[in-house]
This record gives C-alpha cells, sequence and structure tokens, in this order.
C-alpha cells in the first residue's frame, strides 16, 4: 500500500526541489504497484507488442514532462497522480494501435471491449484466468470466475470499477475516492454494498467458498 | 440494515485490515472479527466472505519456487521401495524424473516423484492410485507404460518405462523451419520460466536448463532429428500413432488431459510416445490451496476447458495443435502471457498453416484445421476419425473432412458472436458473395477479404479440374486402361468436389433469399424444409433489394454455366435440372419474370425428360410438380393471362394424380400445395399485405374525406369472385380439396410442418373469400383455426415466418370475441418484434405498416380522431424506416405520400396547422426525390405524381389559410395549379407500361 510513500507534503517538497530525481525515487517506491495496474488494463490484444515495462518507463518519461504541470496544484495526491498518468498513456496506446488498425481490431472490440471502454469486468475475468498457473486449476475455477464475471457485469458499472479498484488495482479507499472524484465515505459506502451484493448473489447462486 | 456512520467507518477499517492481511498470506479468521463486534456480526460475515472469494480467487496458489524448493529435499533420496533411484534425467513442474532400477526384477525404470502433499486425504490418494491403474492397464506401441504408483518416505512416486529419448517439444526445436519466438518473454504473472512453453528454436541442440519432459534422458546425441525432407512425413507418423493411442486410451474410457510436445517422447528410431497418463487427473484431485503443481500454460486448452467441458475431442484438439507445431516450426498459438494465451484461444483463430508451409498441402491443411476447430462438434468426433484421415494423407488416399463451406465459415463465426451476427449476418453474406463472384471472372477484389477469396478461387479451380477430369474420365473410359479404378477414383472425387461447391453456392442463395430460415444455432432443420424451390410457403422473402438483385444476378452465372456443361452428361443431367431451376428462381426473385419464365420452360423440360427416365421416383416427380406451381406463381407476378398461370397448376395436379407414387407424403403435399394455389392465387393478391394496402387506399379514393360508410374490406378482385358463385364455388372447391389433402397429413403425422403451413394458409384464403356480412362465424371459426396450426407451427420450430403468418391472421380475425383493435394491436406486437429482430427484412415493415394503418381505420370509424392521427404518423414514420432500408422501390415513397396525405389531412382537421405543413412539406419533398430517382417514368407514374403534387399543395395552402399566412397560402395555391395544369416534367418520355409499373399503376389510380 502507500505506507512506503512518505506524507504528501514531503513528497511536494522534495518535488519541488530535487525535480527529477526526487521523481525516479518516488516513482521507485510505487512501480511495483504501477506495475500491477498496468498489468490489469493493458489491452491482452497488446500483450505481445508492447510490454508492461515500456508502458512504465514510459509514464516515467511523461510524468517528468509535466512535473511543472503537477507541481502547480498538487492538492492530488501523488500515487493518484501517478496512476493518471499510467491510464493516460494506455489511452494512447491503445488508440494508437486500434486506431491504426480499425479493420482488425474491430471485430475484436466486439468479442472484448475491455480495459479503455469500461468493461473493467472483463479485465478482471482475464486477470483471475492468468492468474490460473495450470489448466486444471483453471478448470476448477472456470465457473467461479465465469460467476463472478457475470455478476460484476450485472452490477452497476460505479460499483464494478470500486472493486476493481479495491481489490485488482488494490488502491486505498481514499485513492478510490479521488479517482472515481466522489467523496471517501461515498467510495466506502459504494464498496461496502458491492460486496454485500456480491455475497447475496453468491448465496444464492451456492458458488461461494466459505474461507 | 441501519446504522451510524461510525459503523461504516469501523466495517471499512475492518474489511481493509482483513483484506491487508490475507494479502500477506495470512489466514485471518472472519470470527474473530465477528468477535471483536459483535453488533456487526452478520455484516462483517457478509463482507470479509466476498472479500475472501475475490482474494482467494486472484491469489496464485502458490509459486513455483516453493516447488522446486521442496523437490529440492527429493534429491537426497537414493532408494524408493523396490527401486534404486541412479540420476535425476529431468525436472519440471510435474515433479523430478530419475532413471532406477526395479531391483527385483533388474529392469531400468523411470521414476516421477510427485511433490509431496500433507493435505492428500486418503481419498484423494486412493483415487490416484486408480487412475495410475487404469494407466497401467494400456497397452499401446505409442503410450509409455506405466507400471504404477508407490508411496515411501514421504514421497507419491509414479514408475513407468524408461526411454532413451527427447521430448517432442525439443524435437520441433530442431526442425529447420523452426521460428524461434521474439515474444516469448519473462510472464507476468507467478509462474516460472518452464510453465511457459516456449518454441525457442534451438539448432545447435543446446538443451534448456528446465527441462520438463517425464522420463527422458537428455542425451542430444541420441536425439531424434528427422531427415531432411521427411520432416512432413514423419510429424504425420507421429501423429498418427499419438492418435491411435489416443482413441486406445478413450476406449477404455480415460482422458490424457495434457497433451502436450513435452509430454510426447521421441526416442532415437524418431517413434513418438505419449507419457504421464493418469498424472493431470491427480493434479486435478489436489485441493485448492495447495496446488503448487504447475502442469502449464494453457497453450494446448481447448476452449471448451474453460467452461468446464473437456472429452475426447478435446484431446483431438491437442493433438491437432501439436501437429500443426511439427509442420509449421511454430506454435499455433504465439506463448505470451497466460492472460495473453487465454485471449488467443477464446477469441482468435490460429492462422493457417500454410500461410507458413505454402508447401504443404491443401488436404493437410484441412485435415489441420478440422483438428483445431474452436467448436468441438466441428473436430474429429473421435481420435480414430482423426487416425484416419492422417492414414489417408500418408497413403494419398482421399480424405474424410472436406474444408468448411462458406457456410460453415459463416456459421460459425456466427456462433462465436452470436449478436454481432444477428446485426451483420446479411452484409456479411454479401461482402462474402461479393469474393465470391470474384471467382467466376468478376473483378471484384476485396483485400479485407482475401482470405475467403483465396478459398473461392479453389473453388472455382476445383470446377475446371472437374471439367478437366471429366473429359479425362471420358477419353479414358474409352480406353480402358489398366488404370481406369484409379481414375474412376479420380473422377468421384473431382464430382464431390464440384458438388461443394454447388453447395456453398446453395447455401448463399438460401441464406439470401431466405434469411429467416436461417438458424443460427446451427439446426438444419429450417433449411432442409423445402428451401429448393421457391416455395412461399417456404418462407422466401421477396422484397428483393437492388443490392441484393445484384449479387443473384452475378451468381447466375454460375448456375448457368453448370446447366449448360453438364446438360448432355447423363450422369449430371439431375444437377444441370436443378442448375436451371436455380436460374429460373433467381430471375423471378429479381423480378425479371420474362426470363423466369424462359428458364422455367427450360427447367421443365429437363426435369421432364427425368421423369419419363425415372418414372417410378418420387423426388423427380415431386419437384418436377413444384417447378411447374413455381413457374405459375411467376406467370401470376408478371400479370401474365391467368390462363397460363392455370395451366401450370394443372400440369402439377395432373402429374401428381397419375405419378405411380401418387399415394406418397411428398406428392400429397404438393398436390394439397397446387390446390392452394389453384384456390389462393385468386383469392389472395400478389402480395398479401397489399391486400390491406389496397383496402386502404381504396377508401382513400372512394371517400377522399373519409365518409363514414359500410367499410369495404376486399379488394376488387376478390370482389368479383364473391359476386360470381360459380367462380367462387370452383376456387373454395380447391381450397376444401387442399384442407382436406393436409388434414389428412396432418393425421399420419401431426408434427408435418409443411403441411400444417398449407393447411393453415388453404383455411386462411378460404376466410378471405368468404361474405363478411353474412358468413362471419363461418370467418373467425376458419381463423381460430388458421391460428392454432401457426401456434403449434412456433412452438415446433420458431420461425420468424410463422410469427409473420400470425400476425397477418390476427391483422385479418374480425373479432367477435375480441374486438378488433385487439386483434390488431396482438398483431402489431408481433410484427414490431420480428423487426426487432430482422431489421433487414421489408415484408414485417410492410406488413406493421399495414397493420397500423389498420388500427388507424378502426380508430376512424369510432371517431376518435386524436388515436387517428397517432396511428397516421406511426404509419408514416415506419413508411419513412421503409423508404430508408429501400430507397429504391419507389411504392414506398408513394405509400408514403399517400399516408402523408391522410396525416396532413387529420392534423389540419385538429387544428394542428404547423404539424401538418411539416408532414405536406415533407411529403412533396420525398415526391419529387422519387419522381426524380425512378427507373420507370411511364405516363401513369407522371400522372400519379401530378396529381398528388396537386393535392399535396392544395392541403398545404389550406393549412397556411388556418394560420393567417396569405403569402404562402398564395404561393401553394399556385404551385397547385401548375401540377393540375401538367406543367411539362423535365424527364424524357419513355415508352410506358413495363410489367413492374403496374403496381404503382394501380397505386396511382387509386387516389382518383
Amino acid at each position: 500500500m502507500t505506507d512506503s510513500l512518505p506524507s504528501q507534503s514531503v513528497i511536494v517538497d522534495r518535488l519541488s526541489r530535487e525535480r527529477e530525481q526526487a521523481l525516479a525515487h518516488f516513482f521507485q517506491l510505487v512501480r511495483e504497484r504501477l506495475n500491477r495496474i498496468v498489468g490489469f488494463r493493458l489491452d491482452h490484444r497488446l500483450g505481445g507488442r508492447v510490454s508492461q515495462s515500456d508502458v512504465i518507463q514510459e509514464t516515467f518519461v511523461r510524468a517528468v514532462k509535466r512535473l511543472d504541470h503537477y507541481l502547480t496544484h498538487p492538492d492530488m495526491p501523488f500515487f493518484v497522480w501517478l496512476r493518471l498518468e499510467v491510464q493516460q498513456q494506455l489511452i494512447e496506446l491503445h488508440r494508437m494501435h486500434f486506431g491504426a488498425e480499425k479493420r482488425d481490431v474491430r471485430r475484436e472490440v466486439a468479442i472484448l471491449g475491455h480495459a479503455h471502454s469500461g468493461q473493467t469486468s472483463m479485465a478482471i475475468a482475464a486477470q483471475l484466468a492468468a492468474q490460473m498457473t495450470s489448466p486444471s486449476e483453471l478448470f476448477r475455477r472456470a465457473e467461479k470466475i465465469a460467476w463472478l464475471e457475470k455478476t460484476l457485469n450485472d452490477m452497476n458499472e460505479l460499483d464494478r470499477e470500486v472493486i476493481a479498484l479495491r481489490h485488482f488495482e488494490e488502491l486505498s479507499n481514499e485513492e478510490t475516492a479521488r479517482l472515481l472524484n466522489i467523496t471517501p465515505t461515498a467510495a466506502s459506502k459504494r464498496y461496502l454494498r458491492a460486496l454485500k451484493r456480491l455475497r447475496e448473489i453468491s448465496q444464492s447462486s451456492s458458488l461461494h467458498d466459505e474461507p | 440494515m441501519n446504522h451510524s456512520p461510525s459503523d461504516d467507518q469501523l466495517l471499512e477499517t475492518v474489511v481493509e485490515t482483513f483484506t491487508s492481511q490475507l494479502r500477506q498470506g495470512k489466514h485471518p479468521s472472519i470470527a474473530s472479527y465477528q468477535q471483536q463486534h459483535p453488533h456487526l456480526a452478520d455484516e462483517i460475515h457478509e463482507l470479509l466472505s466476498s472479500v475472501a472469494m475475490i482474494e482467494q480467487l486472484k491469489t496464485p496458489t502458490a509459486d513455483g519456487n516453493s516447488l522446486n524448493r521442496r523437490l529440492n529435499d527429493t534429491l537426497q533420496i537414493q532408494q524408493l521401495g523396490d527401486y534404486k533411484l541412479l540420476r535425476e534425467i529431468g525436472r519440471g513442474g510435474m515433479g523430478i524424473v530419475f532413471e532406477a532400477i526395479h531391483q527385483s526384477l533388474g529392469r531400468q525404470v523411470a521414476i516421477k516423484i510427485l511433490p509431496n502433499r500433507s493435505t492428500d486425504n486418503q481419498k484423494q490418494v486412493d483415487r490416484f492410485r486408480r487412475e495410475a491403474q487404469a494407466a497401467a492397464r494400456l497397452h499401446h506401441t505409442h503410450i509409455v507404460s506405466v507400471f504404477g504408483v508407490g508411496f515411501d518416505q514421504g514421497h507419491h512416486y509414479y514408475v513407468m518405462e524408461y526411454v532413451d529419448g527427447t521430448s517432442l517439444k525439443q524435437t520441433i526445436q530442431h526442425l529447420p523451419f523452426c521460428v524461434g519466438n521474439p515474444t516469448t518473454t519473462a510472464p507476468d504473472t507467478q509462474t516460472t520460466q518452464d510453465d511457459l512453453e516456449p518454441v525457442s528454436c534451438d539448432p545447435n541442440g543446446r538443451e534448456q536448463s528446465s527441462q520438463k519432459a517425464g522420463s527422458v534422458r537428455l542425451n542430444s546425441e541420441t536425439a531424434f532429428v528427422p531427415e531432411p525432407g521427411r520432416e512432413q512425413t514423419w510429424a504425420l507418423e507421429a501423429i498418427d500413432g499419438i492418435a491411435d493411442a489416443l482413441d486406445h486410451a478413450h476406449q477404455n474410457r480415460l482422458l490424457h488431459r495434457d497433451i502436450k510436445p513435452a509430454n510426447l517422447l521421441v526416442d532415437p528410431s524418431g517413434t513418438v510416445r505419449l507419457t504421464d497418463f493418469g498424472l493431470a487427473k491427480h493434479l486435478e484431485l489436489s485441493d485448492l490451496t495447495q496446488t503448487g503443481d504447475l502442469v502449464g500454460t494453457p497453450q494446448y486448452l481447448p476452449p471448451e476447458a474453460l467452461e468446464g467441458r473437456y472429452d475426447a475431442r478435446s484431446e483431438v484438439y491437442a493433438l491437432g495443435l501439436v501437429l500443426y507445431e511439427l509442420i509449421t516450426g511454430r506454435a499455433a498459438f504465439e506463448p505470451t502471457s497466460a492472460a495473453g494465451m487465454l485471449h488467443q484461444i477464446t477469441t482468435s483463430r490460429p492462422r493457417s498453416p500454410r500461410q507458413f508451409r505454402p508447401d504443404i498441402s491443401r488436404d493437410l491443411e484441412v485435415v489441420i484445421q478440422k483438428a483445431i476447430a474452436r467448436e468441438p462438434e466441428d473436430r474429429y468426433q473421435t481420435a480414430a476419425a482423426f487416425r484416419d484421415d492422417l492414414r489417408s494423407l500418408l497413403q494419398d488416399r482421399p480424405i474424410s473432412a472436406r474444408r468448411p463451406t462458406t457456410w460453415e465459415q459463416v456459421r460459425r463465426w456466427s456462433r462465436r458472436n452470436p449478436t454481432s451476427a444477428a446485426l451483420g449476418l446479411l452484409s456479411l453474406v454479401l461482402l462474402a458473395l461479393v469474393t465470391l463472384t470474384t471467382t467466376i471472372g468478376f473483378a471484384y477484389t476485396q483485400a479485407a477479404y482475401r482470405e475467403l477469396a483465396k478459398q473461392h478461387t479453389r473453388l472455382a479451380e476445383e470446377q475446371t479440374k472437374t471439367e478437366n477430369a471429366r473429359l479425362e474420365a471420358v477419353e479414358n473410359a474409352q480406353r480402358a486402361v489398366a488404370s481406369e479404378k484409379q481414375m474412376q477414383q479420380e473422377y468421384a472425387r473431382a464430382q464431390a468436389n464440384l458438388q461443394v461447391s454447388i453447395q456453398a453456392f446453395d447455401e448463399i442463395f438460401v441464406q439470401l433469399v431466405a434469411p429467416d430460415r436461417w438458424d443460427p444455432a446451427g439446426s438444419d432443420a429450417a433449411i432442409d424444409l423445402d428451401i429448393d424451390g421457391l416455395n412461399e410457403l417456404a418462407g422466401i422473402q421477396f422484397s428483393i433489394t437492388d443490392q441484393d438483385a445484384e449479387f443473384l444476378k452475378r451468381m447466375l452465372t454460375f448456375y448457368q454455366k453448370i446447366a449448360t456443361e453438364n446438360a448432355e452428361h447423363p450422369e449430371m443431367k439431375l444437377q444441370s435440372a436443378k442448375a436451371s431451376r436455380r436460374v429460373a428462381n433467381t430471375y423471378h426473385l429479381i423480378g425479371n419474370l420474362e426470363e423466369a419464365t424462359a428458364a422455367y420452360e427450360k427447367a421443365i423440360q429437363q426435369y421432364r425428360e427425368l421423369v419419363t427416365e425415372n418414372p417410378e421416383s418420387e423426388t423427380i416427380g415431386a419437384t418436377l410438380a413444384q417447378v411447374y406451381n413455381e413457374a405459375g406463381q411467376a406467370s401470376r407476378r408478371d400479370f401474365q393471362s391467368r390462363s397460363a398461370e392455370l395451366r401450370m397448376y394443372q400440369q402439377a395436379r395432373s402429374l401428381l394424380q397419375e405419378h405411380p407414387a401418387h399415394d406418397s407424403r411428398s406428392m400429397q403435399l404438393e398436390l394439397a400445395r397446387t390446390y392452394n394455389l389453384l384456390g389462393a392465387s385468386v383469392v389472395e393478391p400478389n402480395n398479401e399485405t397489399q391486400a390491406i394496402y389496397e383496402d386502404f387506399f381504396g377508401i382513400l379514393k372512394k371517400q377522399p374525406e373519409f365518409q363514414k360508410r359500410v367499410l369495404q374490406r376486399q379488394s376488387d378482385q376478390r370482389e368479383r369472385i364473391k359476386n360470381n358463385p360459380r367462380i367462387q364455388d370452383r376456387v373454395l372447391g380447391n381450397l376444401d380439396r387442399a384442407i382436406l389433402i393436409t388434414e389428412k397429413l396432418l393425421k399420419k403425422d401431426s408434427e408435418d410442418q409443411e403441411a400444417r403451413l398449407v393447411h393453415a394458409i388453404s383455411l386462411r384464403s378460404k376466410a378471405m373469400l368468404l361474405d363478411r356480412e353474412t358468413e362471419s362465424q363461418q370467418i373467425e371459426e376458419l381463423l381460430q383455426t388458421t391460428m392454432t396450426d401457426f401456434d403449434k407451427l412456433s412452438q415446433q420450430d420458431e420461425t420468424a415466418q410463422y410469427d409473420y403468418e400470425r400476425a397477418f391472421t390476427y391483422a385479418l380475425s374480425i373479432g367477435q370475441e375480441r374486438p378488433t383493435q385487439e386483434n390488431l394491436e396482438a398483431a402489431l406486437d408481433i410484427t414490431e418484434r420480428l423487426i426487432d429482430q430482422h431489421a433487414n427484412n421489408l415484408e414485417y415493415q410492410q406488413l406493421n405498416v399495414a397493420l397500423q394503418l389498420e388500427l388507424a381505420r378502426y380508430h376512424f370509424e369510432a371517431e376518435d380522431n386524436a388515436s387517428l392521427v397517432e396511428d397516421l404518423q406511426e404509419a408514416h414514420q415506419s413508411l419513412g424506416v421503409l423508404v430508408q432500408s429501400a430507397p429504391e422501390l419507389v411504392r414506398y415513397r408513394f405509400e408514403m405520400v399517400y399516408v402523408a396525405y391522410a396525416l396532413g389531412k387529420y392534423q389540419l382537421d385538429a387544428r394542428r396547422p404547423r404539424e401538418a405543413q411539416r408532414t405536406l412539406m415533407r411529403a412533396i419533398a420525398e415526391l419529387k426525390q422519387a419522381d426524380r430517382n425512378s427507373t420507370n417514368r411511364s405516363l401513369t407514374m407522371r400522372q400519379f405524381s401530378r396529381q398528388s403534387l396537386t393535392r399535396l399543395y392544395t392541403l398545404l395552402a389550406d393549412s397556411y389559410q388556418q394560420v393567417g399566412d396569405t403569402r404562402r397560402e398564395r404561393d401553394a395555391r399556385m404551385e397547385a395549379n401548375k401540377w393540375q395544369n401538367g406543367r411539362p416534367r423535365i424527364h424524357r418520355p419513355r415508352p410506358a407500361n413495363s410489367p413492374k409499373s403496374s403496381r404503382e399503376a394501380a397505386a396511382a389510380e387509386t387516389l382518383e
């Protein structure tokens, strides 16, 4: 979690004095988290062409360029800012790759349509499936993953996004609230509600494992 | 549950803490949190259960390193039971393999030590043993024998035959054409390197450190490399052996579950054997949290496995992928991250092997494609079938698999993309047609569909081949040389190829003319129903757009070619006759009725000859009758003399009555159809919905002001019949015969859909003939029965056609039991649903408009002007849609003008002059546009336009008068006068009275 980062004021202070050097330092601290986000959001169709570390690299370059801009109004937490830059970088990537090959991808988009088109649940299912280390394990979990995907699909988009941010990007409540542009209380409420909803549905479909 | 904000905060904290503990790999207990906050116990349980579920699904179950750590202990082991371990020969996710000596027998064996699991309970151990015992019972040259399993010093082990060799994975890497895979990157998940199975070529034969094979001795000197130039044969032989081995296992009810190159061992002689039988199952049985055992990436995982289905066909798939790899030197799915892999498997299709190896035969490609088809139903259904085709390839015999037809490809694609398919189906088929026509000599190129085009070029090639083969066959037959047998085979094959191409065309034809008979679920039942002919009853759609017509015209060339080139050849006579019929039907469909009539004549002649040659044949006889009936309908549409039409039906009737097989179902059914046509052709107008139109415009015509009067529902023609009791009796007699025959057929088989359809339609035709005033009771009964029939048909087969017929019947119901409005609304409901599902079908749109107009009339009679305006608005809007979807069909534009006129009128009556103005101005614009676009500038048409414009402008002037806009009023009146006085048109005059204009002419008359 963000424990590794010093407080926002310390970050801003060092960023203004040491510029890129400080940025590189703090960036390094959150690199793993950013990596997870990229892994989660990067369109799988790009998997062969774009590596995650490239995206991270480019995000860093991007952040360097936009550092001044950030420092004029550093009211957004440092990590949330970087995550937004990651997101922007991904959007551009997707646009570049899929914009250029509209014809080929158009059909795929209809099938996948996740990542930047907002279908978070698809990304969730893909990520879950990706974690399965063996086909046999997949056999066993496929049903559950499919169930989760379906359930998330049935949920309100914002609720779904909250679950995605909290559990798959592993963001804190405050960060989630920031990103969704709602108050932390509202974010927390949504999150808890979404969890309850999941539980309700799972009980009726009896797929839920008791931990 | 209500609780305070602080409780919310508390819950958030609890969830956060719990989550972070889980992520640190701890096992926090939900109960302890419940105990801490008893007043929130229920909610805590709910929330944390969900969190636990997500996080558990997310967590990779164990990392590969821990496996290796655990396995490292085994290195210390020297002895396991009766086995003395000699040396480690390989290691991988499944365990470590040792070369060992079975001491009491002095036999060299391979032993695989499986990762030990403390949690294995007795039940699981037992199952593992049972599975291994089953595997041990398999005896096959291409299966590495399993000797047994054991448990010693805390380790489960698996004893098998010792094979001196390498894994197929390495052999692939040694193939001269193997392609290294630059995208093989470290996975982004916590899988270990050896879970990915990249084909990284290594021509130097350097061994990979993480060798993962079963009982493999790492000895590159003994490693088998296929003889240069024999790679393909060797690959086919290898896979043939494995397919045979799998078939053997499947017959013993044993699935391997993990087929991949690493599990195939190649001995120095090149013999390939399948190893690790019974192991995957074992891993699958292990419990969730303990599975650190990595079987591999999903690279060879069949797509259906993601849905939890796995059977023999899944193994065919995996083996097919191995063959793909052996042939092309690259993996069908590039190994990227596991996630990317899964996406590839579920969403993309491997590229055609010939793209990489153009030198491989087409048949081989077909075999591979069939084995790795995404849908299990499309694959070889058994490993034996796969093996048989591989053997055929090796022996240069014809294979059983055939290239999927265009049609199947469309269908497969649609099965995968049901939503896009529903929307894009027609356009897809049209595109396919475009490419298809290129093959018959039309200069169309579609880069996007190059792939498809290629296939069709092949179709064309094959056609030429057929022709050559035939010539050759004739020559050879004359010489009667010794190689006669082989030549015959070749000929048969060429014939079969031609059949395939004909079939492809037929499929497309059917799709084009009867899209609603198409069933995406893959049931062929709908198509089996009479689609060969142009029977209206089979749901042929007659509103064909220009675009469709253009494609059909191009297809004509193909059929004509078949018809003429094969006419002389006795075996191909039937084929030729069929093609002639198709040519006729095509002309019929695109409205070239003159050509159609000529083509029907030819088809009839050909079929007659066939009937003479095969007087007993029920099929040929019934087909000829069908062609007669089709020809009759073409005459009717051509507004030819009724006698020509009736003559055709009569021919059909006598043929059917005199045929030796006249009692057969198909003959009886066709006879019923013939009677129905003899009756219905007089009753029903050219187009069923046209009847309602005619009625509606009849009112406009006779009572331009919608004077309240007794409304005449039947069109003039029907009126005439009713007024002539002699004709009416005859027509009713024919319909009664059709009803009687179909009733008999239905008694024999109540599921006979075709008979029921004829039954229903005959009943309805009869109802339409009866006098509404005096025989309403009987009409209602007939329509009720009709409805029951259609309900039943819909239950049997969910075809839009039946829904359409239901809606149409509703519309005719006069509503003694149910008020008319209810019937109409029920009918509207059905058509609206139909339109939702089949946006491209003009017929449905048309019926929708007709129904809205009926409703309008109902409201007119009820003097409900507000509803009337609403109905007219709806109808107007729907017509707008029709005009848009078929801009070339002038009819719709004119119909829109009528409706606009009525709408404007009632809007004006309702004191809504502004709305009326908008309606009228749009109608004027539409009319001028239609007039400009019309290819048919007959005198009647021009008259019609002129009169309509006069009326529209007059009404427009009235509307300006209502708002007191005198200047505009004056302008409009001037326009009206101009049109009335017959201002010369810009169009150059054309000879009038082409057949097409008749309908519009008829419509034009109604305005006067």
